[in-house]
Order: structure tokens, then C-alpha cells, then sequence
């Protein structure tokens, strides 16, 4: 686990100084998610909240002037306004972030309290963790959140505003995020429309490359599809319209070619994809027609996209081996299903950021153990001075030999005795009731609260 | 010895399979590069077994159950090469349960010794053997294609595209594969063909003895070289083309197995 890479003091009895600054770990040091988002608020109160991401550095600076906030971020997209912070008193952290957003945003607090969460310990992590993720988005799965996230942070951590524990966390987040984007399918279908399209003609003729798509009809819709299929390889583009002029017009913009309206028929034996789009009110191809352009195709498979209102193919087309016509309906069918299975596979997603969450929990409360175990140390090693000291001074006649064979004999018995409880007191940590053999000890030692 | 390497690669093949087919449901790219190495493990096994076996006999499969485990290994073989080139692992979610079924009944049949009649014993029937096998691993190949790619144009013609049809490779490739196993697949069988033909000249002074597994393997040659022409001359493609791979498999496997119960001949098996 080279992530985490906070390291535990080691019981080498050596100076018994405390270190100065040692934070007091024992009081409630929590992890805590302030904000709201596109589930709680609405977008003309998000507005009023959104910070860009120049603004950032200021706003991290004055969120930085509550004693309260030990380490920051903050997040801000379209979808939500969110602080991630690890503080010690967490009403007072609220309340002072609470301000802070009603003063920036102008707005009273009350306004806006009610689409508030805090969200604090493992539903805090858990929810960091599903917003990098892109699971506790707007549309589930895509992917520009995370690279969001990742400048947030990245502005956050250039003001020195994090630390250990923030630090840890968000890597934690981009590595479940990366986990959940290559393990689970949440990003891995089209949701949109044109996207289905894609994935239709992707699954039918594997690489779009060469590949060369026919617009029937010359409309905005059409214009769009070309210009996805070609982002994504298309070769050639052939346009056909009943006005000459605009086929040449929009043929011109693809660097494509344009076709007389009453040659399109023959110009589709040279198509592997048609998208057809005209304002025909009757159907311009039938299943004949395809059934003579297939042949002439010899069997090569043609993907028809038909967007048309009313439609502009006959629908019994399909039948025909090698034809693959989809009309709008279908497509939408395809994005509904799409979207069914990102639902599926965000629960997968869950349950893999579940085991992150209490991994984490894990690290976080071995990291709670650590002042308990100075302590501890510190208690031993004075009593081991004390009584060195007694010792020699009784017996002012020791060789340097004597007194170093009797040093060593005391720090050895300590080590040994302190051994074998706080390798235990470090695995208990990452229980559940890992707090109780801390609490046990501390009273059984006698180790004062600081 | 060879027979625990080959009850171990059984295994091994028995854990790939079920981690490809687990891998169909859902995207699971550890499992499938776990069943990929699974089943290279396997593969590597199988070939020691089938090398012991070379080593202790000398001589080519003489029995259904051998014969079955060479036709496992060269299965798994051709496939390992396909998903190289294909860079495409979700092949072997059907050709290496394939490979299950055949070494398994090749381990379930009982073990006879056979020896190779004396006229036999030349290096000829090494040529007629590995030709053979090599063109029935390359049909079986394109029979899985064939079955992949009707499950994938169910898929697209349906118009409710499920899981399937997001973990199936495409169509293009699909059809590429059939054609490029049958390409190879029909050279092979036919060079298997001959060599057995000048095989049963040298030993019995007659091209054809007409036992049950000659007759049907000239059939199965036919109905490949139908379907390979058609396939270059007349652009039969797509699903016809798919349904007439798996036809010509069935006609495969029938020659191996079933032929020699109906008409009894020179082939031991």
C-alpha cells in the first residue's frame, strides 16, 4: 500500500522530547462534505453560488481563516458547490462555511440552508469518492467531472490549503475513479442519439475508417450525424438533396462530394452508412429498393439511419440480410437501454467504492492511533530515564561499560514489553471498535488527555 | 505422467472457460485477462502431455480419445494465434469451452492401446494427421465465428441491443475471421485429403478403401469448397454464409465421430 504514506513513529527510545506542533489527533478530527448540487438546488441558486476556477485561490485562502478548517478544497462545476475539508469542530466549521457561501453568493443564509448537506466520516468519503467517479452525476458516467476535480484539487494543493489527510484522500478518489471507469461499464455506451449511431455502425463494420456515409437530405440533423461519423474516422462524405445547391453547399463544408437528388439511388451502392432526412411525405426507398442495391453491393452490409418524420424507408427493410435501418424511435430505444445499463453497472461501482470507503476508514484511524502511541512512548521513556538516573546515582562507582550494559538492558525491556500492545493497538485501529482499545489503554496507562 | 498434465489442463481450460463466458455478462477485463492466461497455462500443459505422449508411442493418434485430445490442442492453438491477431479475447468465451468438451470426452473415453497397422508406418501418415487436424481446428474456429456473429446480427437486427451485443466483437470482424479459418482451414483439409488418398495407395494400392470416415470427409470437402467459392465469387457474406460454416462443422465433427459406427474401414476410428 504505497499510497499510504503516513508514517507511524517508530518506539526506538531515543530523545523524550515531545515535538512541538504535534497536532492534538485525539479530539474530533473529521473529514466533512459542505454543499449542494443538481439534486438538492436548483440551477439558478447554483449560479449564485459558482465560483470560477481563477476565483479558486481567494476563496481557498478566506475559507482558510477559520481556525476550525485544518485542510480544504473546494469544488465548483455546473452541477454543484462543494467544500471537502478535514476539521476539528465541525458545527463551527459549518457554520462558518455556511456564512462564507451566503456572503459570496449575496444571498441570506436561509435561502438556501434547506439545499445544504454535511455529509461527515464514511458518507463524506463515500461521497467524494461517487463525485469523482461520476456517479453522483448529472448524466452517470461521463467523464468531464473528474478532470474537474482533479484541477480543484490541483489549485488547492498549489496554495498548500490540503494536508496529509485531504492529500491522501483525493488520490484515493482519482484512483477508484480510474478503477470504476476501466472495471465497471458505467461510461462504456452511448447515451445520446448520434453517439448510438456511432456504436451501431461500430459494431457492424468494426473500424470506420474508409468508410463513407451518404446524407439523403440536407437538414441540420443530418449535418450533425456527418460530423460525428466524421470525428470518428468516416472517410468520405457523398451528399444528395433536392436542392442541388445546399447538397453542394453542405458536400463542400465535408470536403465530401454532392450528388443530383434522382441519382441517389445509385450512388448508394458506393454508401456504407445513409443517413436520410428529407421532408418527403411518403417513404423514397422500399424494401425492393434495397433488396436490388444489396445485390449490388454484393451482400456488403449497409447501416441505414433513417431521422425522417414521417419516415423515408420502408421499415420491413431491416429484414433484408446485410440492411441495418434504424429509425429515430429505435435509435432512442438503444439509449434507453444504454442508459438501463449504465444503472446496472453503477451499482458494481458501488460496491467497489463500499471496500475504497473502508479501506480508507481504515488508514484514517490508524492515523488516530498515532498520538496515542507518542504518548505512550513518552510515558516509558520518561520512567526510564527517571529510574536510570536513581540508578546511577546510587552507584557512582560503574564503569562507562557497566552504566551502557544497564542502559541497554532498560531500553531493551521497554521495547520489548511496548512491542507486542501497539502492533495490536495499530491492527485494532482499522476495526470497528478500534477506539475502545485506545480509550482502554489510555485509562489503564493513565495517559492524560492533552 | 501425461495423463496428469492432461486432467491438470483440462482444468485449467474447464476455470478459462467459465472466466470467459463469466466475462459475456458484464465487463470484467480482470477475469478476462485471467481466463487468458488461464487458458495459455493450459495450452502449455496440454502441449507437454501431448509431447510426452509423442516421446513414449512414436507415433501419430492411433484412437478416438487421442485423436480428440490433438484436435483439443490444435483448437486451442488456432485460437491462441486469433486472439493475437484479432487482439480480441471474447473468441475464446466459444472456442475454449470447445476445447472443453472435446479434451473432456478424450478423457472420458477409455483408454485402449492401439497399434498402427504395419503398412501405415511411414511418415506419410504424420502428413495426413497434422494436415487434417490443423484444417478441423481452423473449421472449428470458424464455426464459433459463424455462431458469434448470428448472435451479434440477432443483436443489431432486434433493435434492443443487450449485453451481448456490447461485449461481441463486430460483425466486420466476425465475418472476417470465418472467411480467413475457412481460407485456411479449406487448403488444409484438402492437402489432408490427398495425403491420406497417396496414404492408402502406398498401403492398400487403392486411392479410396471407402470407409465411413473417407465418404463424409469428401462430402465435407465438397460443401467447404462450395461455400469458400461462394464466398469469393459469388459474395456470399453475413449470415447465410455464417449458418453454412456451421453446417459444414456439423459435417466435421460428424466424420470424426459417427462416420466409422456406419461403415467400418481402414480408419481405426
Amino acid at each position: 500500500m504505497e499510497r499510504f504514506e503516513f508514517r507511524v513513529p517508530s518506539f526506538e527510545l531515543r530523545s523524550g522530547n515531545p515535538k512541538p506542533g504535534t497536532r492534538n489527533c485525539e479530539s474530533m478530527m473529521d473529514i466533512i462534505v459542505l454543499g449542494l448540487s443538481h439534486k438538492t438546488a436548483p440551477l439558478d441558486l447554483r449560479e449564485k453560488l459558482h465560483f470560477s476556477e481563477s476565483e479558486l485561490p481567494e476563496v481557498l485562502e478566506a475559507v482558510g481563516a477559520c481556525g476550525q478548517i485544518l485542510e480544504r478544497m473546494m469544488l465548483s462545476t455546473c452541477n454543484r458547490v462543494e467544500a471537502y475539508a478535514v476539521v476539528d469542530e465541525v458545527e463551527t466549521a459549518r457554520r462558518f462555511l455556511v456564512e462564507f457561501l451566503a456572503e459570496r453568493g449575496k444571498l441570506p443564509h436561509e435561502t438556501f440552508e434547506s439545499c445544504l448537506y454535511l455529509l461527515k466520516a464514511d458518507q463524506a468519503l463515500r461521497h467524494i469518492f461517487r463525485v469523482a467517479s461520476s456517479l453522483d452525476a448529472m448524466v452517470v458516467g461521463e467523464p468531464q467531472i473528474l478532470g474537474q476535480v482533479k484541477a480543484a484539487y490541483g489549485i488547492a494543493l498549489e496554495q498548500e490549503a490540503t494536508g496529509v489527510i485531504l492529500n491522501n484522500l483525493m488520490e484515493t478518489a482519482f484512483h477508484v475513479a480510474k478503477r470504476v471507469r476501466t472495471e465497471t461499464g458505467i461510461a462504456a455506451s452511448a447515451v445520446s442519439v448520434s453517439t448510438a449511431a456511432i456504436e451501431l455502425a461500430k459494431k457492424i463494420f468494426g473500424d470506420l475508417k474508409g468508410r463513407s456515409v451518404m446524407l439523403i437530405g440536407a437538414g441540420k440533423m443530418s449535418e450533425l450525424s456527418a460530423k460525428h461519423l466524421l470525428a470518428d474516422g468516416v472517410g468520405s462524405v457523398i451528399v444528395a438533396n433536392r436542392n442541388f445547391d445546399r447538397a453542394v453547399e453542405l458536400a463542400e463544408r465535408f470536403h465530401g462530394r454532392a450528388v443530383r437528388y434522382d441519382d441517389a439511388k445509385a450512388e448508394m451502392v458506393r454508401a456504407d452508412i445513409i443517413i436520410s432526412s428529407t421532408g418527403a411525405p411518403h417513404q423514397i426507398l422500399s424494401k425492393a429498393d434495397l433488396e436490388d442495391i444489396v445485390i449490388q453491393r454484393r451482400n456488403r452490409p449497409i447501416f441505414l439511419i433513417d431521422i425522417a418524420v414521417p419516415r423515408d424507408i420502408d421499415p420491413t427493410a431491416n429484414e433484408i440480410d446485410n440492411v441495418y435501418l434504424y429509425d429515430i424511435d429505435d435509435l432512442q430505444g438503444v439509449v434507453q437501454a444504454n442508459l438501463r445499463e449504465r444503472q446496472r453497472e453503477a451499482e458494481r461501482a458501488e460496491a467497489l467504492i463500499d471496500r475504497e470507503v473502508s479501506q480508507f476508514v481504515g488508514w484514517l484511524a490508524g492515523l488516530k492511533v498515532v498520538p496515542t502511541i507518542v504518548a505512550m512512548r513518552q510515558k516509558v521513556e520518561s520512567i526510564r530515564e527517571e529510574e536510570l538516573r536513581r540508578v546511577f546515582a546510587r552507584l557512582p562507582d560503574l564503569t562507562p561499560e557497566e552504566r551502557q550494559a544497564i542502559s541497554s538492558l532498560a531500553s531493551s525491556i521497554v521495547n520489548k514489553i511496548l512491542h507486542d500492545p501497539m502492533t495490536e493497538l495499530k491492527r485494532q485501529s482499522a476495526m470497528k471498535d478500534g477506539h475502545l482499545y485506545v480509550s482502554v489503554l489510555r485509562r489503564l496507562f493513565a495517559i492524560r488527555d492533552e | 505422467m501425461e495423463l496428469i498434465l492432461s486432467y491438470v489442463a483440462l482444468l485449467l481450460y474447464l476455470a478459462a472457460s467459465l472466466g470467459y463466458m463469466g466475462s459475456l455478462t458484464a465487463r470484467h477485463r480482470r477475469l478476462l485477462r485471467t481466463a487468458g492466461i488461464l487458458a495459455r497455462s493450459g495450452f502449455a500443459l496440454h502441449t507437454a502431455a501431448l509431447g510426452v505422449y509423442l516421446y513414449q508411442q512414436g507415433r501419430p493418434p492411433a484412437t478416438l480419445a487421442e485423436w480428440l485430445s490433438f484436435y483439443a490442442w490444435a483448437t486451442a492453438a488456432v485460437y491462441i494465434l486469433t486472439e493475437v491477431r484479432y487482439e480480441s479475447k471474447v473468441i475464446g468465451s466459444f472456442v475454449i469451452p470447445l476445447v472443453v468438451i472435446l479434451l473432456g470426452t478424450s478423457a472420458a473415453l477409455p483408454k485402449t492401446i492401439e497399434s498402427l497397422a504395419p503398412p501405415l508406418k511411414n511418415i506419410g501418415v504424420w502428413a495426413h494427421v497434422i494436415l487434417t487436424l490443423l484444417g478441423n481446428a481452423a473449421f472449428a474456429l470458424a464455426c464459433c465465428g459463424a455462431l458469434m456473429y448470428l448472435l451479434q446480427e440477432r443483436q443489431l437486427k432486434s433493435k434492443h441491443p443487450g449485453v451481448l451485443f456490447h461485449r461481441l466483437p463486430s460483425l466486420n470482424l466476425l465475418d472476417d475471421l470465418c472467411h480467413l479459418a475457412l481460407s485456411i482451414g479449406f487448403p488444409l483439409l484438402t492437402l489432408g485429403l490427398l495425403s491420406g488418398a497417396l496414404l492408402a495407395f502406398s498401403a492398400w494400392g487403392s486411392f479410396l478403401t471407402w470407409d465411413g470416415k473417407q465418404i463424409w470427409s469428401i462430402v465435407t470437402w465438397f460443401f467447404y469448397a462450395a461455400l469458400l467459392h461462394g464466398r469469393l465469387a459469388g459474395g456470399w457474406r453475413g449470415r447465410k454464409a455464417a449458418i453454412l460454416s456451421i453446417i459444414g462443422f456439423c459435417g466435421v465433427v460428424f466424420a470424426s465421430l459417427g462416420a466409422n459406427l456406419v461403415i467400418r474401414g481402414t480408419h481405426a476410428f
